[in-house]
């Protein structure tokens, strides 16, 4: 456990000299704040253009998910790119013969920042919320948020060989918690077509509210971690 | 001749890369998108996604680029060769240019924006601005992370004014932003050649600054 939070630390180290701690602690109460007092003017604004009743305003829950997802994702992302540099440097491979091993060094930079995100998205949601939210919901929902920005982190490590491949997987690991709109947008079963990304459950859940699509996004996030870690353990 | 070995040489990396791959899931899953939205949408959809993604990902790549030449020792044997800082600069606007150029005109097709000539004249030109700051920040830099923070800024002070003009009401003064100079050229084809002017002004004064750090970078890689 001393390695590992040793190990973590070293995480924390490199993201402070980055700014990016800073940055990553930062982002979801801005992105919370322009979210609480911009989205109701920007729907206000485009109402009149459109001359709609309601246009923004039906998907202020997923604007919440959205937020829920960023906080948990952020953390995640700068793992993923601490990671990168430490295999383009060859850190990564001599930490697998440390004390810290391979599952430490797996704890120390994905789950412990994704656990740090999960409790940081819980407090965007609860102070900047635009629909109604309820104990379950927000601890649940955050859960879900979790998994896929951890999800997020690891396609990035797992799929990419260098920075490049990096930034080019972060941008389609990214695309993924687009599928957070399709049960908004999509009605009907042929939404279940993205039933295989983590973040169509969470979806789901923030307009049901039900247990089925938290233990199907559970379940979908947790397959896609384990194929995602041992393709990391190649 | 050798400028066209350094771009083939740069297109071959970036397709290796994956960069050609990922524009291809993107472009499928913005086609999904689009073909949801109502017709109404679609103009204003296309223009703000064609200047959000494909004429900024000069600057979004431009920092891993440099990086993974940096610490592949790339940049060092680049540095002492007789390849010079224009073409290397050149080479990178051209390669990134050339993508973002192909996967506006796809977006475009499919929002059926129209002036297909005047867009990717003008896209590429917003694509070499963007790679250019991606090269003046990436020249900087030391780290990935310190990458994305550093191009923040830029993304906010050059896309987000571009997307809020497509919904208030436009003021001549304006045009002087090189994103909404961009997106006019767009919007009115032929009648917007003035703000092609603008926008090509923008991208020969960022090239004279790139061009400044880019050199000095070459110079404390090559002693």
């Amino acid at each position: 456990m001393r390695a590992i939070m040793y190990s973590f630390r070293q995480v924390l180290r490199e993201a402070k000299s980055d700014l990016m701690l800073f940055v990553v602690c930062f982002v979801p109460f801005l992105a919370g704040s322009v979210f609480r007092f911009g989205i109701p003017v920007l729907e206000k604004i485009v109402t009149a253009y459109f001359q709609r009743e309601q246009i923004i305003f039906p998907y202020y829950g997923l604007i919440d998910g959205f937020l829920a997802v960023l906080s948990s994702m952020m953390f995640c992302f700068v793992s993923a790119m601490i990671v990168l540099e430490e295999r383009d440097s060859g850190i990564e491979k001599y930490m697998g013969v440390t004390p810290v091993g391979k599952r430490g060094y797996f704890i120390s930079h994905f789950i412990i920042p994704a656990g740090i995100g999960y409790f940081v998205s819980m407090l965007a949601v609860i102070l900047f919320h635009l629909s109604e939210i309820n104990p379950i919901k927000v601890v649940v929902g955050c859960i879900l948020a979790a998994m896929c920005g951890l999800l997020c982190g690891l396609i990035i490590v797992a799929l990419a060989g260098n920075k490049v491949e990096g930034m080019a997987i972060s941008k389609l690991s990214g695309m993924t918690m687009f599928a957070i709109i399709v049960p908004y947008v999509l009605k009907g079963n042929l939404q279940y077509i993205c039933g295989f990304i983590p973040s169509f459950w969470l979806g789901r859940f923030l307009i049901y509210e039900d247990f089925v699509s938290a233990i199907a996004g559970i379940a979908v996030s947790l397959l896609w971690i384990y194929f995602s870690v041992r393709i990391c353990r190649r | 001749m050798r400028f066209l070995h350094l771009l083939k040489g740069d297109m071959k990396f970036q397709f290796r890369y994956g960069i050609y791959f990922i524009y291809a899931i993107i472009l499928i899953v913005y086609g999904v998108a689009i073909h949801m939205v109502p017709e109404a949408w679609k103009y204003r959809l296309g223009l703000i996604l064609v200047y959000s993604d494909p004429a900024a990902l000069g600057m979004f790549f431009m920092g891993a680029l440099i990086l993974l030449e940096k610490s592949e020792r790339a940049l060092n044997s680049i540095a002492i060769s007789p390849v010079t800082v224009d073409e290397y600069i050149l080479s990178k606007l051209g390669s990134l240019g050339l993508i973002s150029t192909l996967v506006a005109e796809i977006i475009a097709l499919q929002c059926e924006l129209g002036n297909y000539i005047w867009l990717g004249i003008s896209v590429f030109f917003a694509s070499c601005l963007f790679s250019l700051l991606g090269l003046l920040v990436g020249s900087l830099i030391s780290g990935l992370n310190q990458f994305v923070i550093a191009t923040v800024p830029c993304e906010i002070l050059f896309l987000l004014p571009p997307i809020v003009y497509l919904f208030i009401t436009p003021q001549k003064w304006m045009g002087m932003h090189p994103g909404i100079a961009s997106v006019e050229v767009v919007m009115q084809g032929m009648g917007g050649v003035a703000n092609l002017w603008i926008l090509l002004l923008w991208v020969i004064l960022l090239y004279v600054v790139t061009r400044s750090f880019v050199k000095n970078m070459f110079i404390r890689i090559a002693i």
